[in-house]
Protein backbone atom coordinates (compact mmCIF):
# COMPACT_ATOMS: atom_id res chain seq x y z
CA UNK A 1 0.00 0.00 0.00
CA UNK A 2 2.65 2.53 0.97
CA UNK A 3 4.49 1.81 -2.70
CA UNK A 4 1.30 2.31 -4.15
CA UNK A 5 1.51 5.86 -2.41
CA UNK A 6 5.28 6.45 -3.62
CA UNK A 7 3.96 5.15 -7.38
CA UNK A 8 0.78 8.01 -6.86
CA UNK A 9 3.40 10.46 -6.33
CA UNK A 10 5.73 9.62 -9.11
CA UNK A 11 3.13 9.76 -11.55
CA UNK A 12 2.07 12.99 -10.35
CA UNK A 13 5.40 14.26 -10.63
CA UNK A 14 5.59 13.01 -14.76
CA UNK A 15 2.38 15.02 -15.25
CA UNK A 16 4.39 18.05 -13.80
CA UNK A 17 7.14 17.18 -15.70
CA UNK A 18 4.59 16.63 -18.84
CA UNK A 19 3.40 19.40 -18.60
CA UNK A 20 6.34 21.56 -18.06
CA UNK A 21 8.24 19.99 -20.94
CA UNK A 22 4.84 20.90 -23.35
CA UNK A 23 4.87 24.72 -21.67
CA UNK A 24 8.37 25.58 -22.21
CA UNK A 25 8.03 23.98 -25.89
CA UNK A 26 4.92 26.09 -26.63
CA UNK A 27 5.86 29.59 -25.05
CA UNK A 28 9.79 29.00 -25.98
CA UNK A 29 12.43 31.45 -24.34
CA UNK A 30 10.41 34.67 -24.82
CA UNK A 31 7.26 32.66 -22.94
CA UNK A 32 4.87 33.79 -26.02
CA UNK A 33 3.22 32.23 -29.07
CA UNK A 34 3.13 34.88 -31.85
CA UNK A 35 0.47 34.98 -34.77
CA UNK A 36 0.54 37.48 -37.91
CA UNK A 37 1.10 40.06 -39.19
CA UNK A 38 -2.37 39.72 -40.33
CA UNK A 39 -4.11 42.09 -42.81
CA UNK A 40 -6.87 43.40 -42.12
CA UNK A 41 -9.13 45.31 -45.20
CA UNK A 42 -10.62 48.33 -44.05
CA UNK A 43 -10.79 52.59 -44.61
CA UNK A 44 -12.30 53.14 -40.77
CA UNK A 45 -10.69 54.87 -38.64
CA UNK A 46 -11.21 52.61 -35.57
CA UNK A 47 -11.06 49.16 -35.03
CA UNK A 48 -12.80 47.54 -31.75
CA UNK A 49 -13.36 44.53 -30.02
CA UNK A 50 -16.74 44.10 -28.85
CA UNK A 51 -17.26 43.99 -24.80
CA UNK A 52 -17.44 39.80 -24.04
CA UNK A 53 -15.02 38.64 -26.50
CA UNK A 54 -12.12 39.23 -25.01
CA UNK A 55 -12.77 35.97 -22.20
CA UNK A 56 -9.66 35.57 -21.15
CA UNK A 57 -7.71 37.10 -18.05
CA UNK A 58 -3.96 36.85 -16.56
CA UNK A 59 -3.45 35.97 -20.53
CA UNK A 60 -0.36 37.87 -21.45
CA UNK A 61 -0.91 39.39 -25.35
CA UNK A 62 0.97 42.13 -27.44
CA UNK A 63 -0.92 43.34 -29.94
CA UNK A 64 0.96 45.40 -32.76
CA UNK A 65 -1.16 46.96 -35.65
CA UNK A 66 0.85 48.34 -38.32
CA UNK A 67 -0.33 50.65 -41.07
CA UNK A 68 1.78 52.20 -43.89
CA UNK A 69 3.13 55.27 -44.58
CA UNK A 70 4.02 56.16 -41.15
CA UNK A 71 0.38 56.98 -40.72
CA UNK A 72 -0.12 57.60 -36.84
CA UNK A 73 -2.12 55.23 -35.33
CA UNK A 74 -2.95 54.46 -31.40
CA UNK A 75 -3.24 50.46 -29.79
CA UNK A 76 -4.99 50.71 -26.46
CA UNK A 77 -6.93 48.25 -24.24
CA UNK A 78 -9.56 49.72 -21.77
CA UNK A 79 -12.79 48.73 -20.20
CA UNK A 80 -15.58 48.10 -22.27
CA UNK A 81 -17.46 50.96 -20.84
CA UNK A 82 -15.16 53.54 -21.58
CA UNK A 83 -13.60 51.75 -25.07
CA UNK A 84 -17.56 51.66 -26.02
CA UNK A 85 -18.59 54.96 -25.31
CA UNK A 86 -15.38 56.58 -27.18
CA UNK A 87 -16.11 55.17 -30.14
CA UNK A 88 -19.52 54.96 -30.12
CA UNK A 89 -20.33 57.93 -32.58
CA UNK A 90 -17.26 56.23 -34.82
CA UNK A 91 -17.06 54.53 -38.30
CA UNK A 92 -15.75 51.46 -37.26
CA UNK A 93 -15.15 47.76 -37.50
CA UNK A 94 -15.99 45.74 -34.38
CA UNK A 95 -14.89 42.49 -33.86
CA UNK A 96 -17.83 40.33 -33.14
CA UNK A 97 -16.61 36.76 -32.23
CA UNK A 98 -12.42 35.81 -32.17
CA UNK A 99 -10.79 32.34 -31.91
CA UNK A 100 -7.00 32.38 -30.82
CA UNK A 101 -4.43 32.47 -32.61
CA UNK A 102 -6.08 34.30 -35.20
CA UNK A 103 -10.10 33.65 -36.23
CA UNK A 104 -11.67 36.90 -35.74
CA UNK A 105 -15.32 37.37 -37.23
CA UNK A 106 -15.97 41.65 -37.51
CA UNK A 107 -18.97 44.24 -38.84
CA UNK A 108 -18.92 47.34 -40.01
CA UNK A 109 -21.10 50.11 -38.05
CA UNK A 110 -21.37 53.32 -39.77
CA UNK A 111 -20.39 56.80 -37.93
CA UNK A 112 -18.20 59.81 -37.92
CA UNK A 113 -15.04 59.55 -40.28
CA UNK A 114 -12.91 60.09 -37.05
CA UNK A 115 -12.72 59.61 -33.01
CA UNK A 116 -14.38 62.53 -30.85
CA UNK A 117 -10.57 62.94 -29.79
CA UNK A 118 -7.50 61.85 -29.49
CA UNK A 119 -7.12 58.87 -27.96
CA UNK A 120 -3.52 59.77 -26.37
CA UNK A 121 -5.70 62.30 -25.14
CA UNK A 122 -7.82 60.03 -22.42
CA UNK A 123 -7.19 58.77 -19.26
CA UNK A 124 -8.32 55.97 -18.52
CA UNK A 125 -6.81 53.42 -20.98
CA UNK A 126 -5.46 50.57 -19.06
CA UNK A 127 -2.26 50.13 -21.58
CA UNK A 128 -1.95 52.32 -24.60
CA UNK A 129 0.64 53.36 -27.17
CA UNK A 130 0.69 55.77 -30.25
CA UNK A 131 3.34 55.67 -33.03
CA UNK A 132 3.82 56.85 -36.39
CA UNK A 133 3.13 53.56 -38.84
CA UNK A 134 2.81 51.50 -36.14
CA UNK A 135 1.93 50.99 -32.48
CA UNK A 136 1.83 47.94 -29.79
CA UNK A 137 1.14 47.10 -26.47
CA UNK A 138 2.26 44.45 -24.28
CA UNK A 139 -0.19 43.79 -21.24
CA UNK A 140 -1.91 41.15 -19.50
CA UNK A 141 -5.74 40.83 -19.83
CA UNK A 142 -7.42 42.04 -16.44
CA UNK A 143 -10.22 40.46 -14.42
CA UNK A 144 -13.13 42.42 -16.28
CA UNK A 145 -14.34 42.82 -19.45
CA UNK A 146 -12.25 44.92 -21.65
CA UNK A 147 -11.62 46.00 -25.20
CA UNK A 148 -8.58 46.36 -27.50
CA UNK A 149 -8.84 49.47 -29.84
CA UNK A 150 -6.94 50.31 -33.05
CA UNK A 151 -7.64 54.10 -33.69
CA UNK A 152 -5.99 56.04 -36.45
CA UNK A 153 -4.64 59.68 -35.35
CA UNK A 154 -5.75 63.12 -37.23
CA UNK A 155 -7.22 62.59 -40.66
CA UNK A 156 -5.43 59.32 -41.43
CA UNK A 157 -7.64 55.74 -41.43
CA UNK A 158 -6.37 52.57 -41.19
CA UNK A 159 -6.30 51.64 -45.07
CA UNK A 160 -3.17 49.06 -45.30
CA UNK A 161 -3.55 47.70 -41.40
CA UNK A 162 -1.78 44.99 -40.29
CA UNK A 163 -2.03 43.48 -37.00
CA UNK A 164 0.19 40.85 -35.01
CA UNK A 165 -0.93 39.18 -32.18
CA UNK A 166 1.35 37.53 -29.31
CA UNK A 167 -0.09 35.10 -26.69
CA UNK A 168 1.97 34.18 -23.91
CA UNK A 169 2.05 33.64 -20.12
CA UNK A 170 3.63 36.00 -17.84
CA UNK A 171 7.21 33.96 -16.84
CA UNK A 172 5.97 30.95 -18.82
CA UNK A 173 8.75 29.90 -19.76
CA UNK A 174 10.84 29.59 -16.34
CA UNK A 175 7.76 28.18 -14.70
CA UNK A 176 8.18 25.34 -17.34
CA UNK A 177 11.66 24.66 -16.60
CA UNK A 178 10.46 24.93 -12.68
CA UNK A 179 7.64 21.85 -13.06
CA UNK A 180 10.56 20.38 -15.16
CA UNK A 181 13.05 20.40 -12.40
CA UNK A 182 10.59 19.79 -9.51
CA UNK A 183 9.42 16.76 -11.67
CA UNK A 184 12.48 15.23 -12.29
CA UNK A 185 13.78 15.76 -9.43
CA UNK A 186 10.57 13.15 -7.48
CA UNK A 187 10.64 11.39 -9.45
CA UNK A 188 14.34 10.67 -9.27
CA UNK A 189 14.08 10.60 -5.56
CA UNK A 190 10.70 8.50 -5.16
CA UNK A 191 13.11 6.06 -7.43
CA UNK A 192 15.87 6.27 -5.07
CA UNK A 193 13.66 5.15 -2.07
CA UNK A 194 12.23 2.22 -3.27
CA UNK A 195 15.01 0.73 -4.55
CA UNK A 196 16.42 1.06 -1.00
CA UNK A 197 13.11 -0.72 0.28
CA UNK A 198 13.61 -3.31 -2.26
CA UNK A 199 17.09 -4.25 -0.54
CA UNK A 200 16.26 -4.29 3.20
CA UNK A 201 17.66 -6.66 5.34
CA UNK A 202 15.86 -9.67 6.53
CA UNK A 203 16.61 -11.14 10.05
CA UNK A 204 15.10 -14.62 11.09
CA UNK A 205 14.65 -15.06 14.46
CA UNK A 206 13.85 -18.82 15.95
CA UNK A 207 12.06 -19.42 19.22
CA UNK A 208 12.99 -22.98 21.16
CA UNK A 209 10.90 -24.85 22.98
CA UNK A 210 12.03 -23.62 26.14
CA UNK A 211 10.94 -20.21 25.08
CA UNK A 212 14.36 -18.63 24.44
CA UNK A 213 14.87 -16.36 20.96
CA UNK A 214 18.07 -16.82 18.76
CA UNK A 215 19.24 -15.16 15.33
CA UNK A 216 19.52 -17.56 12.66
CA UNK A 217 20.51 -17.29 8.90
CA UNK A 218 18.62 -17.71 5.90
CA UNK A 219 20.55 -21.10 5.16
CA UNK A 220 19.31 -22.03 8.50
CA UNK A 221 15.91 -21.09 8.38
CA UNK A 222 16.39 -23.32 5.56
CA UNK A 223 17.81 -25.98 6.91
CA UNK A 224 14.98 -26.54 10.06
CA UNK A 225 12.47 -27.16 7.37
CA UNK A 226 9.37 -27.42 8.63
CA UNK A 227 8.60 -24.15 10.50
CA UNK A 228 5.89 -21.98 11.85
CA UNK A 229 5.74 -18.33 11.14
CA UNK A 230 4.75 -16.65 14.34
CA UNK A 231 4.93 -13.42 13.72
CA UNK A 232 6.48 -10.71 10.99
CA UNK A 233 7.83 -7.59 11.85
CA UNK A 234 8.43 -4.80 9.06
CA UNK A 235 11.32 -1.88 11.37
CA UNK A 236 10.81 0.99 9.54
CA UNK A 237 13.68 3.86 9.78
CA UNK A 238 13.66 5.59 12.55
CA UNK A 239 15.61 7.62 13.95
CA UNK A 240 18.63 6.63 16.23
CA UNK A 241 17.64 7.87 20.07
CA UNK A 242 20.42 8.49 21.71
CA UNK A 243 20.96 8.37 25.42
CA UNK A 244 20.84 11.38 27.68
CA UNK A 245 24.16 11.96 29.27
CA UNK B 1 8.41 7.05 4.82
CA UNK B 2 7.77 10.31 6.22
CA UNK B 3 9.70 11.62 2.93
CA UNK B 4 6.42 11.13 1.72
CA UNK B 5 3.97 14.36 2.56
CA UNK B 6 7.49 16.42 2.02
CA UNK B 7 7.83 15.66 -1.09
CA UNK B 8 4.41 15.73 -1.84
CA UNK B 9 4.58 18.77 -0.21
CA UNK B 10 7.43 20.19 -2.84
CA UNK B 11 5.33 18.66 -5.34
CA UNK B 12 2.29 20.76 -4.73
CA UNK B 13 4.54 24.06 -4.44
CA UNK B 14 5.87 23.34 -7.51
CA UNK B 15 2.76 23.12 -9.29
CA UNK B 16 1.40 26.38 -7.06
CA UNK B 17 3.73 28.27 -8.11
CA UNK B 18 3.62 27.41 -11.77
CA UNK B 19 -0.39 27.94 -11.33
CA UNK B 20 0.05 31.35 -9.79
CA UNK B 21 -1.71 34.07 -12.31
CA UNK B 22 -2.55 31.63 -15.12
CA UNK B 23 -4.77 32.30 -18.12
CA UNK B 24 -8.18 30.89 -17.44
CA UNK B 25 -11.45 32.01 -18.96
CA UNK B 26 -13.89 34.32 -17.09
CA UNK B 27 -17.35 33.34 -16.07
CA UNK B 28 -20.28 34.52 -18.94
CA UNK B 29 -22.17 36.35 -16.44
CA UNK B 30 -19.08 38.34 -15.55
CA UNK B 31 -18.68 39.09 -19.48
CA UNK B 32 -20.74 42.06 -19.07
CA UNK B 33 -19.62 45.76 -19.38
CA UNK B 34 -19.37 47.03 -15.82
CA UNK B 35 -17.12 50.02 -14.03
CA UNK B 36 -17.17 51.57 -11.34
CA UNK B 37 -17.26 55.46 -12.05
CA UNK B 38 -13.85 56.08 -10.75
CA UNK B 39 -10.79 54.28 -9.32
CA UNK B 40 -10.47 55.34 -5.76
CA UNK B 41 -7.98 56.69 -6.04
CA UNK B 42 -8.22 59.48 -8.86
CA UNK B 43 -10.98 60.93 -7.30
CA UNK B 44 -8.22 63.56 -5.34
CA UNK B 45 -7.03 64.38 -9.05
CA UNK B 46 -10.28 65.29 -10.01
CA UNK B 47 -11.16 67.48 -7.08
CA UNK B 48 -7.86 69.02 -6.89
CA UNK B 49 -8.27 70.32 -11.05
CA UNK B 50 -11.64 71.59 -10.08
CA UNK B 51 -10.32 73.23 -7.16
CA UNK B 52 -7.09 74.60 -9.38
CA UNK B 53 -9.02 75.82 -12.02
CA UNK B 54 -11.68 77.04 -9.75
CA UNK B 55 -8.99 79.40 -7.85
CA UNK B 56 -7.28 80.40 -11.03
CA UNK B 57 -10.92 81.92 -12.03
CA UNK B 58 -11.43 83.44 -8.29
CA UNK B 59 -7.92 85.70 -9.22
CA UNK B 60 -9.26 86.07 -12.52
CA UNK B 61 -12.44 87.50 -11.70
CA UNK B 62 -13.72 85.23 -14.73
CA UNK B 63 -16.20 82.93 -15.05
CA UNK B 64 -15.01 81.54 -18.23
CA UNK B 65 -12.88 78.97 -17.02
CA UNK B 66 -14.94 77.67 -15.20
CA UNK B 67 -17.06 75.95 -18.26
CA UNK B 68 -14.20 73.71 -18.32
CA UNK B 69 -14.77 72.06 -14.48
CA UNK B 70 -18.51 72.83 -14.18
CA UNK B 71 -21.59 72.46 -15.97
CA UNK B 72 -25.28 72.79 -15.57
CA UNK B 73 -26.77 74.98 -12.80
CA UNK B 74 -23.50 74.67 -10.87
CA UNK B 75 -21.84 76.97 -13.39
CA UNK B 76 -25.36 79.54 -14.29
CA UNK B 77 -24.91 80.03 -10.07
CA UNK B 78 -21.21 80.84 -10.24
CA UNK B 79 -21.10 82.53 -13.20
CA UNK B 80 -24.25 84.35 -11.56
CA UNK B 81 -21.97 84.69 -8.72
CA UNK B 82 -19.33 86.12 -10.57
CA UNK B 83 -21.65 88.61 -12.10
CA UNK B 84 -22.85 90.03 -9.03
CA UNK B 85 -19.55 90.35 -7.30
CA UNK B 86 -18.48 92.46 -10.68
CA UNK B 87 -21.67 94.58 -10.19
CA UNK B 88 -21.43 94.95 -6.87
CA UNK B 89 -17.40 95.02 -6.93
CA UNK B 90 -17.05 92.11 -4.03
CA UNK B 91 -14.73 89.68 -4.03
CA UNK B 92 -16.34 87.04 -1.55
CA UNK B 93 -15.50 83.73 -3.15
CA UNK B 94 -14.51 80.47 -0.30
CA UNK B 95 -14.36 76.70 -1.41
CA UNK B 96 -11.21 77.68 -3.64
CA UNK B 97 -8.43 76.88 -1.79
CA UNK B 98 -7.23 73.73 0.43
CA UNK B 99 -9.46 70.71 0.89
CA UNK B 100 -9.44 67.02 2.28
CA UNK B 101 -12.01 64.65 0.47
CA UNK B 102 -13.54 62.87 4.04
CA UNK B 103 -15.42 60.27 1.85
CA UNK B 104 -16.53 59.05 -1.49
CA UNK B 105 -19.62 57.41 -3.00
CA UNK B 106 -18.53 55.61 -6.63
CA UNK B 107 -21.92 53.97 -7.89
CA UNK B 108 -21.13 50.86 -10.90
CA UNK B 109 -22.47 51.60 -14.17
CA UNK B 110 -22.57 49.25 -17.70
CA UNK B 111 -22.40 52.90 -19.88
CA UNK B 112 -21.94 56.39 -19.90
CA UNK B 113 -22.55 58.74 -18.41
CA UNK B 114 -20.59 58.29 -15.00
CA UNK B 115 -20.97 60.20 -11.83
CA UNK B 116 -19.98 59.91 -8.12
CA UNK B 117 -20.07 62.23 -5.30
CA UNK B 118 -17.20 63.26 -3.39
CA UNK B 119 -17.87 64.86 0.62
CA UNK B 120 -15.08 67.77 0.40
CA UNK B 121 -13.90 69.64 3.07
CA UNK B 122 -12.55 73.41 2.87
CA UNK B 123 -9.65 73.06 5.01
CA UNK B 124 -9.74 77.33 5.45
CA UNK B 125 -13.32 77.15 6.58
CA UNK B 126 -14.94 73.81 7.68
CA UNK B 127 -17.33 74.19 5.32
CA UNK B 128 -18.42 70.99 3.88
CA UNK B 129 -19.71 70.28 0.15
CA UNK B 130 -21.18 66.74 -1.76
CA UNK B 131 -20.04 67.40 -4.68
CA UNK B 132 -21.10 65.22 -8.01
CA UNK B 133 -19.18 65.05 -10.69
CA UNK B 134 -20.17 64.23 -14.28
CA UNK B 135 -18.55 62.76 -16.90
CA UNK B 136 -20.76 62.54 -20.45
CA UNK B 137 -19.47 60.59 -22.36
CA UNK B 138 -15.50 58.57 -22.18
CA UNK B 139 -14.42 61.78 -24.68
CA UNK B 140 -15.30 64.36 -22.18
CA UNK B 141 -13.37 65.78 -18.80
CA UNK B 142 -14.95 65.22 -15.29
CA UNK B 143 -17.13 68.16 -14.33
CA UNK B 144 -18.95 69.24 -11.45
CA UNK B 145 -22.64 69.22 -11.85
CA UNK B 146 -24.06 69.63 -8.36
CA UNK B 147 -22.32 71.09 -5.06
CA UNK B 148 -25.01 71.12 -2.07
CA UNK B 149 -23.27 72.83 0.93
CA UNK B 150 -24.24 70.62 4.03
CA UNK B 151 -25.81 72.74 7.04
CA UNK B 152 -23.04 72.96 9.75
CA UNK B 153 -22.48 69.28 11.36
CA UNK B 154 -25.02 67.73 9.34
CA UNK B 155 -23.91 63.64 9.86
CA UNK B 156 -25.08 61.72 6.93
CA UNK B 157 -26.53 58.56 6.92
CA UNK B 158 -24.88 55.36 6.23
CA UNK B 159 -24.71 54.50 2.39
CA UNK B 160 -25.60 50.81 1.25
CA UNK B 161 -22.29 49.51 -0.83
CA UNK B 162 -21.99 45.86 -2.93
CA UNK B 163 -18.43 45.50 -2.64
CA UNK B 164 -16.76 48.87 -3.43
CA UNK B 165 -19.26 50.68 -5.19
CA UNK B 166 -22.55 52.32 -3.56
CA UNK B 167 -26.07 51.66 -5.03
CA UNK B 168 -27.47 53.84 -7.29
CA UNK B 169 -31.66 54.88 -7.06
CA UNK B 170 -33.51 55.36 -10.22
CA UNK B 171 -35.07 58.77 -10.52
CA UNK B 172 -38.11 57.30 -10.80
CA UNK B 173 -37.75 53.57 -8.37
CA UNK B 174 -39.65 54.90 -4.74
CA UNK B 175 -39.10 51.13 -4.39
CA UNK B 176 -38.77 50.78 -0.46
CA UNK B 177 -38.62 54.46 0.14
CA UNK B 178 -41.56 56.85 1.20
CA UNK B 179 -41.65 58.44 -2.41
CA UNK B 180 -39.26 57.95 -5.27
CA UNK B 181 -36.11 60.45 -5.71
CA UNK B 182 -38.49 62.63 -8.36
CA UNK B 183 -41.51 62.57 -6.51
CA UNK B 184 -39.52 64.01 -3.30
CA UNK B 185 -38.19 67.09 -5.44
CA UNK B 186 -41.44 67.63 -7.05
CA UNK B 187 -42.83 67.32 -3.89
CA UNK B 188 -40.39 70.05 -2.59
CA UNK B 189 -40.81 72.44 -5.39
CA UNK B 190 -44.81 72.03 -4.83
CA UNK B 191 -44.33 72.91 -0.96
CA UNK B 192 -42.55 76.29 -2.07
CA UNK B 193 -44.87 76.97 -4.62
CA UNK B 194 -47.97 76.91 -3.02
CA UNK B 195 -47.33 77.04 0.71
CA UNK B 196 -51.29 76.74 1.56
CA UNK B 197 -52.09 73.43 -0.29
CA UNK B 198 -51.89 70.58 1.87
CA UNK B 199 -49.23 68.55 0.20
CA UNK B 200 -46.71 71.51 1.74
CA UNK B 201 -47.66 70.57 5.52
CA UNK B 202 -45.19 68.13 5.05
CA UNK B 203 -42.15 70.37 4.60
CA UNK B 204 -43.33 73.25 6.84
CA UNK B 205 -40.45 72.55 9.15
CA UNK B 206 -37.76 71.94 6.63
CA UNK B 207 -34.96 74.47 7.36
CA UNK B 208 -34.65 75.34 3.37
CA UNK B 209 -38.13 75.80 3.28
CA UNK B 210 -38.39 78.40 6.21
CA UNK B 211 -35.92 80.59 4.65
CA UNK B 212 -37.32 80.55 1.59
CA UNK B 213 -40.43 81.50 2.66
CA UNK B 214 -39.18 83.67 5.27
CA UNK B 215 -37.20 85.50 1.84
CA UNK B 216 -40.84 85.64 0.51
CA UNK B 217 -42.40 86.93 2.52
CA UNK B 218 -39.67 90.28 2.82
CA UNK B 219 -40.34 90.55 -0.97
CA UNK B 220 -44.18 90.42 -0.78
CA UNK B 221 -44.18 93.19 1.96
CA UNK B 222 -41.78 95.85 -0.46
CA UNK B 223 -44.19 98.02 -0.78
CA UNK B 224 -44.81 99.86 -4.20
CA UNK B 225 -45.05 96.17 -5.96
CA UNK B 226 -46.65 93.16 -6.46
CA UNK B 227 -44.46 90.37 -5.55
CA UNK B 228 -45.10 87.05 -7.41
CA UNK B 229 -42.56 83.36 -6.98
CA UNK B 230 -42.88 80.35 -8.59
CA UNK B 231 -40.92 76.94 -8.32
CA UNK B 232 -40.53 74.02 -10.46
CA UNK B 233 -37.98 70.78 -10.14
CA UNK B 234 -34.91 70.17 -12.85
CA UNK B 235 -34.76 66.98 -14.54
CA UNK B 236 -31.71 66.05 -13.33
CA UNK B 237 -31.29 64.09 -10.84
CA UNK B 238 -28.82 61.92 -8.93
CA UNK B 239 -29.81 59.36 -6.83
CA UNK B 240 -28.33 56.47 -3.92
CA UNK B 241 -29.37 54.15 -1.64
CA UNK B 242 -28.59 54.68 2.29
CA UNK B 243 -28.23 51.33 4.38
CA UNK B 244 -31.39 52.09 6.04
CA UNK B 245 -33.29 51.54 2.37
CA UNK B 246 -33.61 55.06 1.87
CA UNK B 247 -32.25 57.57 -0.74
CA UNK B 248 -29.61 60.52 -0.86
CA UNK B 249 -31.48 62.83 -3.76
CA UNK B 250 -29.35 65.36 -5.50
CA UNK B 251 -31.69 67.91 -7.64
CA UNK B 252 -32.00 71.35 -8.65
CA UNK B 253 -35.23 73.90 -8.34
CA UNK B 254 -35.58 76.69 -10.24
CA UNK B 255 -37.17 79.70 -9.08
CA UNK B 256 -38.27 83.23 -10.42
CA UNK B 257 -39.45 85.98 -8.47
CA UNK B 258 -41.29 88.62 -10.24
CA UNK B 259 -41.77 92.01 -9.48
CA UNK B 260 -44.56 94.27 -10.62
CA UNK B 261 -43.80 97.88 -9.49
CA UNK B 262 -46.90 99.80 -9.87
CA UNK B 263 -47.27 102.66 -12.42
CA UNK B 264 -45.12 105.80 -11.63
CA UNK B 265 -43.03 104.16 -9.30
CA UNK B 266 -39.28 102.88 -9.66
CA UNK B 267 -38.82 99.77 -6.88
CA UNK B 268 -34.63 100.19 -5.71
CA UNK B 269 -33.13 97.13 -3.42
CA UNK B 270 -30.31 97.65 -1.01
CA UNK B 271 -26.93 97.89 -1.96
CA UNK B 272 -25.21 94.08 -0.95
CA UNK B 273 -28.39 92.43 -2.64
CA UNK B 274 -28.52 90.55 -5.81
CA UNK B 275 -31.14 92.43 -7.46
CA UNK B 276 -29.19 95.89 -6.73
CA UNK B 277 -26.15 94.03 -8.75
CA UNK B 278 -28.90 93.44 -11.89
CA UNK B 279 -30.80 96.76 -11.48
CA UNK B 280 -28.57 99.29 -10.26
CA UNK B 281 -31.21 101.90 -10.97
CA UNK B 282 -34.20 99.91 -9.77
CA UNK B 283 -37.13 98.72 -11.46
CA UNK B 284 -39.71 100.17 -13.30
CA UNK B 285 -42.37 98.50 -14.49
CA UNK B 286 -41.81 93.99 -14.50
CA UNK B 287 -38.91 92.93 -13.66
CA UNK B 288 -37.87 89.28 -12.54
CA UNK B 289 -34.81 87.01 -11.25
CA UNK B 290 -34.00 83.62 -12.02
CA UNK B 291 -32.57 81.08 -9.05
CA UNK B 292 -31.03 77.51 -9.50
CA UNK B 293 -31.50 76.13 -5.92
CA UNK B 294 -29.45 72.70 -5.50
CA UNK B 295 -30.20 70.58 -2.87
CA UNK B 296 -29.56 67.17 -1.27
CA UNK B 297 -32.67 65.33 0.23
CA UNK B 298 -32.88 62.67 2.41
CA UNK B 299 -35.46 60.25 1.60
CA UNK B 300 -36.26 57.58 4.90
CA UNK B 301 -37.39 54.54 3.93
CA UNK B 302 -41.06 52.92 3.66
CA UNK B 303 -42.44 52.86 6.80
CA UNK B 304 -40.16 55.81 8.59
CA UNK B 305 -41.66 58.30 10.60
CA UNK B 306 -39.43 60.77 9.82
CA UNK B 307 -40.50 62.96 6.55
CA UNK B 308 -38.13 63.58 4.05
CA UNK B 309 -35.54 66.59 4.27
CA UNK B 310 -33.16 68.93 2.73
CA UNK B 311 -29.48 68.63 4.44
CA UNK B 312 -27.67 70.35 2.00
CA UNK B 313 -28.14 73.51 -0.28
CA UNK B 314 -26.58 75.49 -2.77
CA UNK B 315 -27.89 78.26 -5.11
CA UNK B 316 -27.70 81.46 -6.40
CA UNK B 317 -29.01 84.34 -8.95
CA UNK B 318 -28.87 83.06 -12.68
CA UNK B 319 -30.34 85.66 -14.86
CA UNK B 320 -33.02 88.56 -14.52
CA UNK B 321 -35.33 90.25 -16.77
CA UNK B 322 -36.61 93.77 -16.59
CA UNK B 323 -35.39 96.87 -15.96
Amino acid sequence: MRVGWWRVLQALAAAALVTGVVGAVVLGPDSRFVSGPHAIDTDVSAVVTQPGVLTWKNLQVEVLAEVPANKPVFVGLGNSVDVMSYLDSTRRLEVTGFGTPWSPETGLIDGNPAAPAAPTALDWWIDGQGGLGGAAIDTRLPDETVSVAIVSVGEANLRGLEVSIAYGLHGGFARSLGLIAAGAAIIALVQLLLVRTDEEDVVYVVVDEDGTEREISADELDELGEYEVVEETVVEDAPVEQEPR
Amino acid sequence: MRRLPMLAGALAAALALSACAVPRERAAEDLRPAKLAVAPSEVDDVVAKYREVRSAAVDALDAKPLSTVETGPVLAVDTGMFEVAELLEREEFALDGPFTVESTMLPRFDSYPLWFVALVRDEETGRRQLQVYERTTAADPWLLTATPELAGDTPLPEMRRVGDATRRVGPDDGEGMVTAPRSALQGLASALDEPEAEEAAAWAEDPFVVQMRETATQNADLEGSDFAQSWAADEQIYALRTADGGALVFGTLLRQDTFDVDAGLRVTWPEESPQRAFWPDGVVGRGSLRYYHQVLVRVPPAGSDEPAATLGTFGGVVGSAGQ
